[in-house]
């Protein structure tokens, strides 16, 4: 459904801008030949000429309005490209041989737009080259040879610019366009598992009294979060890499951890980044080996001047006395050796009976 | 169900196996009085009922457990119960009014503590929400925000609650009773509350909607 919208919004904004650009250079055309009337060789070849290709236009802008994919039919964009070397070809028919300005040069491009979007910037190119080709077979029926060749040179310059630029814009737009139905489908998949399998998972870990079941639901919905909710959850890069280290340890060491991130958390430089998520990884492991807590917090804020991020990892586990067991390796060289080297502070807490809670500030 | 002594809930939730699931979890100390399939619904039987708490799910039909919130949060205790703590919508919900969250996934002991606690005025806090709320207050404080602000006891205790600390262990740290503490957490909601009241009542005014 989303892709079948998207493409005809596409479609139609497309058809709407070459059908304007239609119309102005058909005006420009018949302006000119208005204007230059007594110039003219063959006045009513040159009305009968500009009469079919206003009578394209209009089938070309009754079909835009009436369904925007129709006005890109192939066998409507070959007669535009045809009656658009017509045009060129007459040219130097109609025309006076002393007249410089050329009068339907603007309303071929139309075609070669068209052609640019519908086969891309090659197929905008074989219709620039075959316009080209009309215009200096047109150019040379009357006028010298110099003169003509750098008429129709700089005309057939700017068909193709026209074509390639044709060619670019909407191979871009196709590209947003393609981007765009992709993350609606993503959003759609992320409502749909989340009123669906993020519930059933949810219903089974308090239902059932089966402990592996639970353990698998458990993993299953944080796999799952992770992927719908991933990229939101990723607004800064140290909540993603905290986020990361402690799923890491929370996995393998199967202990729960409640992360509570601040969502205005500062950027801090990639070292500080991973100094952090090194030394939040090594305290929830510290945690989830030594403490027997059943569960750990992990929470994050921005210091006061908001230049750098205070926080705090704490379980309530058993504690130890510091005094006199001393920090152990984990604390000592993971996390104040990475927190120091990165400018920071660490201070450990803990009291037998009252958990631990290891508090690290960085900038 | 003891009719007498029994806490009265409405729970409201789109999904039947849900509210059959919360119904058998909260066995004879609650009285399921009314189950609600989407918003509408729900604040209709809240109106009816005048229970003493609501468990309601963040996304339903009909405006969700904002609307709830925002239509019942005054008068009567709205637990809001969701899947994902990383939502925007959570802490909507909440300065609209509610009580606080439960993860869907909270078994069914801690579920019946935290709805007796909440239909007793406490608020249901979990340190996510704590961390959510404080972000929430940094922002208005750069907007100039006219409303009033956390005093620096208030915010100490949301940062204990963000730090994993239960009421108990923050009125030991900060040598106050549990009680108290819960009272700060109490006025951290009402102000939460108030002050989205006020923007929206400001916002109202600014674009001239009556």
């Amino acid at each position: 459904m989303g892709m079948v919208h998207d493409r005809l919004a596409f479609d139609r904004g497309m058809a709407r801008g070459i059908a304007a650009f239609r119309w102005a250079a058909l005006l420009w055309a018949w302006i000119g030949l208005i204007l230059e009337r007594d110039q003219l060789d063959h006045r009513w070849l040159a009305i009968a000429a500009l009469s079919v290709a206003t009578a394209v236009t209009a089938a070309a802008t009754a079909r835009a309005a009436r369904d925007a994919a129709s006005s890109f039919a192939p066998w409507l964009v070959v007669l535009e490209v045809t009656v658009g070397m017509g045009l060129l070809l007459l040219d130097g028919v109609v025309y006076d041989p002393a007249r410089q300005q050329s009068l339907p040069w603007a309303w071929p491009a139309a075609g070669i737009i068209t052609a640019a979007v519908v086969w891309g910037t090659r197929g905008g190119l074989v219709a620039a080259a075959m316009a080209a080709v009309a215009s200096f077979v047109g150019e040379s029926i009357l006028r010298d040879a110099v003169e003509w060749s750098v008429s129709a040179a700089s005309k057939s310059a700017l068909f193709a610019l026209a074509a390639i630029a044709a060619g670019t814009v909407a191979a871009r737009l196709r590209e947003a366009e393609g981007e765009i139905s992709t993350v609606r489908a993503r959003e759609e998949v992320a409502r749909t598992l989340h009123d669906g399998v993020l519930q059933t998972l949810a219903v089974i870990q308090r239902r059932s009294d089966d402990r592996e079941l639970c353990d698998l639901a458990r993993s299953q919905e944080r796999d799952l979060r992770t992927f719908l909710f991933g990229r939101e959850r990723a607004a800064t890069d140290l909540a993603a890499a905290v986020r990361a280290s402690v799923d890491l340890v929370a996995r393998r060491d199967g202990i729960d951890v409640q992360v509570a991130l601040a969502d205005d958390l500062p950027q801090l430089p990639h070292a500080s980044v991973r100094a952090l998520a090194g030394a939040v990884q090594e305290a929830v492991t510290n945690a989830a080996k030594h403490s027997g807590a059943a569960h750990v917090v992990v929470y994050a804020e921005p210091t006061s001047d908001e230049r750098g991020v205070f926080c705090s990892v704490r379980d309530d586990g058993h504690g130890f006395d510091l005094a006199a067991a001393g920090e152990g390796e984990g604390l000592r060289g993971s996390i104040r050796g990475r927190i120091a080297d990165a400018g920071g502070r660490v201070e450990i807490d803990s009291r037998p009976g009252r958990g631990t809670e290891v508090r690290l500030w960085i900038q | 169900v003891d009719p007498v002594n029994a806490l009265r809930v409405v729970v409201a939730d789109d999904h039947p196996i849900w509210r059959s699931g919360v119904r058998a979890d909260l066995g004879d100390a609650f009285d399921v009085v009314a189950e609600a399939a989407d918003a509408r619904e729900a604040v209709a039987m809240i109106t009816e009922h005048q229970p003493d708490v609501v468990l309601c799910d963040l996304h339903m039909p009909e405006g969700g457990g904002i609307r709830v919130a925002r239509e019942c949060g005054e008068t009567t205790a709205v637990v809001i119960l969701t899947v994902s703590e990383a939502e925007r919508d959570l802490l909507d919900a909440i300065a609209a009014g509610a009580r606080g969250y439960l993860l869907k996934s909270t078994g069914a002991a801690d579920l019946r503590v935290a709805l007796a606690k909440a239909a007793l005025g406490e608020p249901v806090f979990s340190p996510s929400l704590a961390a959510l709320v404080l972000s929430e207050f940094r922002r208005m404080k750069k907007l100039d925000s006219p409303t009033e602000g956390l005093s620096e006891r208030e915010r100490e205790v949301l940062q204990y609650v963000a730090r994993g600390l239960s009421y108990k262990e923050i009125g030991e740290e900060l040598f106050i009773s549990a009680k108290t503490v819960e009272n700060h957490t109490r006025n951290i909601l009402n102000k939460l509350h108030l002050s989205r009241k006020q923007e929206l009542m400001r916002y109202a005014l600014e674009h001239g909607i009556e």
